[in-house]
Parts: structure tokens; C-alpha cells; sequence
């Protein structure tokens, strides 16, 4: 892997780019990619293809138990049984496979570099590493910005700031509930068996940051030997389209080990919140009601709400 | 470092007995909501390595402490109001449980599917972090990497396995754990 130092005019010299030049490069072209992502992820009702079966599970009353005589008793009631409801919602990554990439055309198709006291084009292996790979490396990191721009990731609030809900209609991928303990009471025995709240809802975003041009025009030269800059005001100047396509095209299709892929509780790094299915732990909380010669009592949902599942959304290279 | 909880932790603790998921509590200054943001303990992952980088497992663990010491009252609260009713008897004339039986059953018929028992070893694991002995080993590797196998496991025996490198110099190994001779 030969990652390349990029050079630019500064007014009276051509120098090396610095590390924050190339950072700024690496942004602009994560966000040419987040214009027309080439890897994505969709939300759908069911049978998804990325989400292994999700589920969220919660406890519910167990049946009343009645009596014309007396209670009975609490080793006898019915107890709080658990609720299962499967999520499978996530489906992806699905790929756009009708690109190509950039061929280097007449050895000087990309930029410029500084070797020793003379300036060379980049080869196609010194162009993907130098730009393609570094930003491809940069847009899988767990940690969120600009860099990981078009990338996916889980939020439990609908609308996020530089976020793209992914289903377009706030339509979560995962619920996790509870039993609503606050519902069940004595005064409503027999109490209906299943009364659960919502605790924390999951959505899929997109990440959609806001375009940053960078600061120093990389060079190319052209078949006189001339430099020329490339231009810093345009997505759809003749190199930034090189950038875009090649992007999209190496995100979707590399065979260097760079392509991106997603997956649950698999390899590669988290994004986001980890979806949690969390349920009450109590063994029941045994509650009476008396109606002149009737005598009823039931299990109520109870305890503290520990996790039972977890379920990472992770974003890897393939 | 940027995540949805940079910079805005309000909470951490672990969120269950096998102390694999941590939920971290976050609020939005948008909206000034407190929302959970849940990261599981897997050293292998970017993010749980930027989070204890940020908060160690020591203070995870303290917040635990400190959080379940809240529900063990709730329930001492509860219990003692229990058992203040007079229809209570705490005299199960059938049980045949003796001492020793319950603890070979527990550690030698361990299930972790059972909430109950895994209940069970959360409290064992809590019971070995309130120890002098460990909460006063230091930063060692040796006790760092006890405490998270101890975190980890999902047996008592090998709970009390990681335990004895606190207190009787036993040292995990790639083979097993080593016990020396008293």
C-alpha cells in the first residue's frame, strides 16, 4: 500500500499538502459518496435481510385466578408469563454494481505528487490508496462525522441533526417495551394480561453531513506537462466527478478488501446505539380483589428492567 | 471522539447480570432529553474502547454498585413490608434444602437460561466487587483482567475461580486458572 502526499500551489511554490489538506479531502469525498450512496440499507415491514430475527420480549399478567371461598393463594395463581414480538426489519447492504472505476488514462488521470525533486502523477494503486481506500478506511470508524458521511448508523430518536431517517417515515426498526406496571392494579382484576409500554424506539439514519469544499486545489497535470488545479467550487468539475464515481464504485465493488458491509452482532466497528431488548426480572407481584363471594387474585408484572438481549448494528469492510 | 453521547453523559451502568451491555444515559441539549444509548463490552469494538477510555471499568463498576445498592433497598423496603403482614409465615414446613445442598446445586446445576439463577450469579458477582480485597487490588493487570473475566463469566464456579486470584494468588492462564498449593 503506497498512500501518496498530494501537492498544491501555494502562491509561489508547489508543496506538500499537510495532514489536515488531506483530511479535508477525505471529507468532501465521503460526502460526494453520501450524495448518491452506492451501499445502502432500507427499512422494511418484515423479512429483512441484514436483521437476524430482533426480538423484544416483556412480561405479562398471568390469568386471574377466582374463588367463591377465599383467595387463592400465590403459589397457585398463574404466573407472569413472557410476551415475544420478532423484529426483522433492516435490509441491506444492498449494492449498485453498474459503475466503473477510473482507468489511468495516459499515466496522468490523477494527481500529483512529489518524488524526491520531481512531480509525478499518481498510478491508479497510488490513487486508490492516497484517496479512495483512506476515506473508504475513514468511513467505517465507530466514531461519527463528516468522514463517515453516507454510512449508517442507529439512533433512538427519529430525527437526528445531519441525519437521514432511513424509511423516510419515522418507522422504527426495532420497539423495545415493558410491561407497564403502572397499568395493573388491584381494582381491575381480572386486569387484561398484556399491558405494555413503549420504552425506546431504534431507527436507522443516514448520515448526510453538509459539504465542505477543501481549502488547496490538488494538481494533474495533462499532456503538455502542464499543472493544472483542479477545481475546488464544483461537484461536477471533470475531477470531482472522477472522485464521485470512484467512490461510489470502490464503496460497492472493491476486491481490495475495502468494500462496505453491515451486519448485527458480527465483525467490525458499532454505529450507534446497540438495540437492547429489556425486560422487567420480578417473579410477580401478587395482587387480590374481593367482590362480595368472589375472591380473585393475579400475578402482575414487576421488578427492575435488566437487559436481555443486545443487538449491535456494525459497519465493516469486506 | 464524536458520538451522539460525546460530551453529554449524564449516567452508566451495566444493564444486566452478565454485565455485557452498558447503557449510557445522554442528554440532548436540543431538547434536553435524557435518552439511553446502549454500547456492549466487546474490547474488539472502536466504540467500547473510546468508552472506557473515557469512563475506566473501575467507575462503571462504582455506578453499578451504586445503582443496584438502590434496588437492593427498594427491596428490602418491599420485603420488610411484606413480611409485617400478619398472614405471613416464614416456616415452609416441606423444604428439605440444607446448606450444603444449595451450594454444590448452585454452582454444579447452574443454568444461565434461568432468570432466576442468573439472578443469582449477578449477586455473587456484585457480593466478590464489594470485597476489600478487590476493590483495594489497584490497576495491576493481573486484577484487571480477573475482574473482567469475572464480569464476563456466566458460572459461579468460575466466578469464585477469579476470585481466588485476589485472594489466594491464583493466576488466569490461557489453559485454565492456576491455584497455587497454601
Amino acid at each position: 500500500m503506497t498512500v501518496r502526499t498530494p501537492v498544491y500551489w501555494d502562491g509561489s511554490n508547489v508543496v506538500d499538502m499537510t495532514s489536515t489538506h488531506i483530511t479535508q479531502w477525505k471529507t468532501y469525498i465521503a460526502y460526494l459518496y453520501a450524495t448518491d450512496p452506492t451501499v445502502t440499507c432500507s427499512v422494511v415491514s418484515g423479512s429483512g435481510t441484514l436483521s437476524p430475527t430482533m426480538a423484544d420480549t416483556r412480561l405479562k399478567a398471568g390469568a386471574a385466578s377466582t374463588s367463591t371461598s377465599a383467595f387463592v393463594a400465590e403459589g397457585s395463581t398463574a404466573e407472569p408469563a413472557t410476551v415475544t414480538v420478532n423484529y426483522d426489519k433492516i435490509t441491506g447492504p444492498t449494492y449498485d454494481t453498474s459503475l466503473s472505476g477510473q482507468a489511468d488514462t495516459n499515466n496522468f488521470a490523477f494527481p500529483v505528487y512529489r518524488d524526491g525533486n520531481n512531480l509525478k502523477a499518481m498510478s491508479l494503486t497510488d490513487y486508490k490508496d492516497t484517496f479512495m481506500y483512506a476515506t473508504l478506511d475513514a468511513m467505517i470508524t465507530a466514531s461519527e462525522s463528516a468522514a463517515t458521511n453516507g454510512t449508517y448508523t442507529i439512533s433512538t430518536a427519529a430525527s437526528v441533526t445531519n441525519y437521514a431517517e432511513a424509511s423516510g417515515a419515522g418507522t422504527a426498526v426495532f420497539l423495545d417495551t415493558r410491561a407497564d406496571t403502572s397499568a395493573y392494579t388491584n381494582g381491575g382484576i381480572p386486569e387484561t394480561l398484556d399491558q405494555p409500554t413503549t420504552v425506546t424506539s431504534y431507527f436507522l439514519q443516514r448520515a448526510n453531513f453538509g459539504r465542505t469544499f477543501p481549502t488547496q486545489a490538488l494538481l494533474l497535470t495533462d499532456s503538455s506537462g502542464n499543472l493544472n488545479q483542479v477545481d475546488l467550487s464544483s461537484d461536477t468539475s471533470s475531477f470531482n466527478a472522477i472522485l464521485k464515481n470512484d467512490i461510489r464504485f470502490y464503496a460497492a465493488e472493491d476486491d481490495g478488501g475495502h468494500k462496505l458491509s453491515y451486519n448485527i452482532n458480527g465483525s467490525g466497528n458499532a454505529r450507534g446505539t446497540a438495540m437492547v431488548d429489556t425486560r422487567l426480572n420480578g417473579s410477580g407481584n401478587y395482587g387480590t380483589r374481593q367482590v362480595g363471594d368472589d375472591y380473585r387474585s393475579q400475578e402482575f408484572p414487576n421488578g427492575s428492567a435488566a437487559t436481555i438481549s443486545t443487538y449491535t448494528f456494525k459497519i465493516v469492510h469486506v | 471522539m464524536a458520538y451522539l453521547w460525546s460530551d453529554k453523559v449524564t449516567d452508566f451502568y451495566y444493564s444486566n447480570p452478565e454485565s455485557d451491555t452498558v447503557a449510557v444515559l445522554w442528554t440532548d441539549p436540543d431538547d434536553g432529553i435524557t435518552r439511553e444509548h446502549y454500547i456492549r463490552v466487546d474490547e474488539e469494538d472502536e466504540q467500547w474502547r473510546d468508552f472506557v477510555a473515557e469512563f475506566p471499568y473501575e467507575e462503571i463498576n462504582r455506578r453499578s454498585d451504586v445503582r443496584n445498592e438502590n434496588f437492593r433497598e427498594e427491596f428490602r423496603e418491599a420485603f420488610r413490608s411484606w413480611a409485617q403482614r400478619e398472614d405471613v409465615d416464614f416456616i415452609d414446613p416441606n423444604s428439605t434444602n440444607k446448606f450444603e445442598d444449595v451450594i454444590i446445586d448452585f454452582i454444579s446445576e447452574f443454568d444461565n437460561t434461568d432468570a432466576e439463577q442468573k439472578e443469582k450469579l449477578f449477586k455473587l458477582k456484585l457480593k466478590i466487587f464489594e470485597q476489600d480485597v478487590v476493590k483495594d487490588s489497584g490497576s495491576d493487570d493481573k486484577y484487571k483482567n480477573a475482574k473482567t473475566f469475572i464480569r464476563k463469566t456466566e458460572n459461579p464456579m468460575d466466578a469464585l475461580l477469579g476470585y481466588m486470584v485476589f485472594t489466594n494468588d491464583a493466576e488466569l492462564k490461557e489453559e485454565g486458572v492456576f491455584i497455587p498449593f497454601k
